[in-house]
């Protein structure tokens, strides 16, 4: 068997589930972040543009991918992303659990726990995570669907009529939209940088930035949606008060015991996805981390 | 430039049987800190205080008190164990709802009441704002909670009151509202919604107002807010106007007494039109409603329509003209008036208002 047949055998049994895994990924992007930004009532279409702002960079990085491959300085520049992403994203996770699931349990447990399981993930391969996210996408999908269908059924317009109005909506609200619009562009830069250079640093299918960018808008429009609905169900003025808004209208539900707790639910889907991204960095980091040490090792000899 | 990708890593060990039990692993180990978090955590139902709702009093002095009602739902329970009473009180809210802890030997668990209740004295001088400020900060209390003004002496005579169906009175009144909705009788109003309401401007608050009968709860009309203070109060009659002008009216009956005859209401829509009329800014309220002949008193005939119509409208423009000169009296935007009036200046006490009514009325069976 010579090298290229090697391989196209070895092409051959990658798993194809790139657009499921960036699906994940990318949809605990927004959630935890209340923690550390007040979320605007403009933030839906924030995060629609950032999505398409992101994506020329990303098709950026792409095409610098294609003519260079994965170099060492691409390789440090996502692990050192990664390690701002595990960062933030534990300190997220740890503030929402500690405020508003878990308060008798010491502010650390779950996350170390969490971080332990995604320790494992990553040790292991990109072709697990991505078989995971084959596994849990489409429940993770279906769920969230749900959760936007239960916040559509909450909207009351005569709360959101400022909402139509670009006196009282859209004019104040206009500079925050650019912001967040800059901000989440930033950020699935960042986060789309780290996917497409593990995936091809793992010698991925060509295909792998149109899948990326499949799941990746899937997940942004989700993510959207999800929150445009959360504003018209509470309100605009109710929603910039929440610290964790998306979290409360499935919890409005108030035909059954058992809906009225289905944001917990929803809470599974992003802690779920969390699982994926910090996953997805702990390898990037361990990649970086190899290339250096390899670098080094060379100059040693 | 030198790639620095990983050779594929045991891509000829890997089989989907070594794969799916690495899934399962991750899974497993996934599950184990909710697991683990469950049991830290673990709380029998019987070691908790569930309330059902309670009531909130302010007296002259500004000393607040909570009358709330514990669930008491054990399998050995009797019909009048159900439920037990507590009160606390405090020089805040927020005190007198923590004094709460102290008079039940277990924690107190706000996230299954459904009511609050808020006495007229207290919606009348202290307002509906600390209430809906303190359910805002504290992840303890729903956001879903029904808001209710008593009509009562105090609102802890609503804890007194017998229960009809599920032996716990703040849920009974929850399922009142929910029930009496359905007949436009009343415009239920939860906490986020009242907060709402009160940021922004446009439009003014309106909350359900409970009284009793016999020694049951029932809805006696709305309390009518200006800003965060109650400042009237609507009677049930009223109440059906009000929801129409405010677009919720899904199902109603209107009456003409003098022709012993009853309509159904099987659509209803309001819409507002800001005009300028003289230089000055004016509003044109259009009602369309749908409506069925439910009961009459006499033959009718297919030709006796345009004259019934004709009656209904008048009826109704003549009780939403009245509603709203009550409001503008009160100087209360119930209706979200300023919503609509885009970036006219306007005085809503003073602001001209014509209703028109179209009423498209049929003479089949009604299906409600």
């Amino acid at each position: 068997m010579n090298d290229e047949q090697f391989e196209a055998a070895i092409e051959e049994q990658q798993p194809k589930y790139q657009e499921y895994l960036a699906f994940v990924y990318f949809l605990s992007s927004v959630f935890f972040l209340g923690a550390l930004i007040p979320f605007h009532r403009m933030i839906w279409a924030g995060i629609l543009m950032g999505a398409f702002l992101a994506l020329p960079f990303l098709y950026g990085v792409h095409k610098l991918i294609a003519r260079y491959g994965t170099g060492k300085s691409l390789l440090l520049l996502a692990g050192l992303l990664s390690c701002g992403l595990c960062a933030v994203t534990l300190y997220c996770l740890s503030d929402f659990l500690a405020f508003c699931a878990l308060q008798e349990l010491p502010v650390w447990f779950f996350p170390a726990a969490f971080l332990l399981c995604c320790v494992y993930g990553a040790v292991r391969d990109i072709y697990v995570l991505e078989r995971f996210s084959k596994l849990c996408g489409p429940v993770v999908l279906a769920l969230l669907f749900l959760a936007v269908c239960s916040g559509i059924s909450k909207v009351r317009l005569s709360l959101s009529y400022g909402f139509f109005a670009w006196r009282d909506f859209l004019a104040p609200s206009f500079s925050a939209f650019l912001a967040g619009a800059v901000f989440f562009a930033a950020l699935f830069f960042a986060e789309g940088l780290v996917l497409l250079t593990i995936m091809n640093a793992k010698r991925k299918t060509p295909a792998v930035f149109k899948d990326t960018v499949r799941g990746f808008l899937l997940s942004a429009f989700f993510l959207a949606a999800a929150y445009l609905v959360t504003v018209l169900a509470l309100g605009p003025d109710v929603f910039e008060m929440l610290t964790y808004p998306i979290y409360y209208p499935p919890g409005l539900t108030g035909t059954a015991e058992y809906l009225e707790r289905i944001e917990v639910i929803l809470l599974a889907v992003f802690i779920l996805s969390e699982f994926v991204k910090t996953a997805v960095c702990l390898l990037t980091i361990k990649e970086s981390l190899l290339a250096i040490s390899r670098r080094t090792s060379m100059q040693t000899q | 430039m030198k790639s620095y990708a990983m050779p594929f890593p045991e891509a000829e060990k890997s089989s989907p049987g070594r794969l799916f039990r690495r899934l399962t692993a991750v899974l497993i180990l996934i599950s184990i800190p909710a697991v683990f978090s469950g049991c830290a955590e673990v709380k029998e139902i019987n070691d908790m205080a569930i309330l059902s709702g309670m009531s909130v009093d302010v007296d002259a002095s500004g000393r607040w008190e909570i009358t709330a009602e514990v669930v008491n739902k054990t399998a050995d329970a009797s019909p009048e164990e159900t439920r037990r009473v507590i009160r606390s009180n405090g020089s805040t809210l927020g005190d007198a709802l923590e004094n709460l802890n102290f008079q039940d030997s277990r924690q107190i668990y706000f996230s299954h009441a459904k009511t609050l209740v808020l006495s007229r004295y207290l919606a009348e001088t202290q307002g509906v704002g600390p209430v809906a400020d303190y359910v805002m900060r504290n992840y303890k209390t729903r956001l879903s909670m029904d808001l209710l003004v008593s009509d009562l002496p105090d609102a802890s005579a609503v804890a007194d009151l017998s229960s009809s169906s599920s032996g716990l009175i703040y849920y009974d009144l929850e399922e009142l509202v929910k029930t009496d909705r359905q007949y436009g009788a009343c415009s239920p109003t939860k906490v986020y919604q009242a907060v709402n309401l009160l940021k922004e401007s446009g439009a003014d608050l309106t909350i359900p107002l409970i009284s009793q009968r016999d020694d049951r709860a029932c809805l006696a009309g709305t309390a009518v807010f200006s800003g965060d203070r109650m400042t009237g109060s609507l009677d049930q009659d009223e109440t059906l106007y009000l929801q129409l002008l405010q677009d919720h009216l899904e199902n109603a009956h209107l009456v003409l007494p003098e022709e012993n005859m009853t309509f159904q209401v099987m659509d209803a829509d309001a819409s507002f039109r800001p005009v300028v009329s003289g230089g000055k800014p004016a509003l044109n309220v259009d009602l369309k409603l749908s409506c069925t002949l439910s009961q009459a008193g006499r033959t009718v005939t297919r030709e006796d329509t345009e004259t019934l119509s004709e009656k209904l409208s008048q009826l109704v423009r003549s009780r939403c003209g009245a509603l709203i000169t009550k409001a503008q009296l009160w100087d209360a935007d119930i209706f979200g008036f300023g919503k609509s009036m885009g970036g006219l200046t306007y005085d809503f006490s003073t602001l001209p208002v014509t209703v028109n009514c179209e009423i498209n009325l049929k003479l089949g069976e009604v299906h409600r």
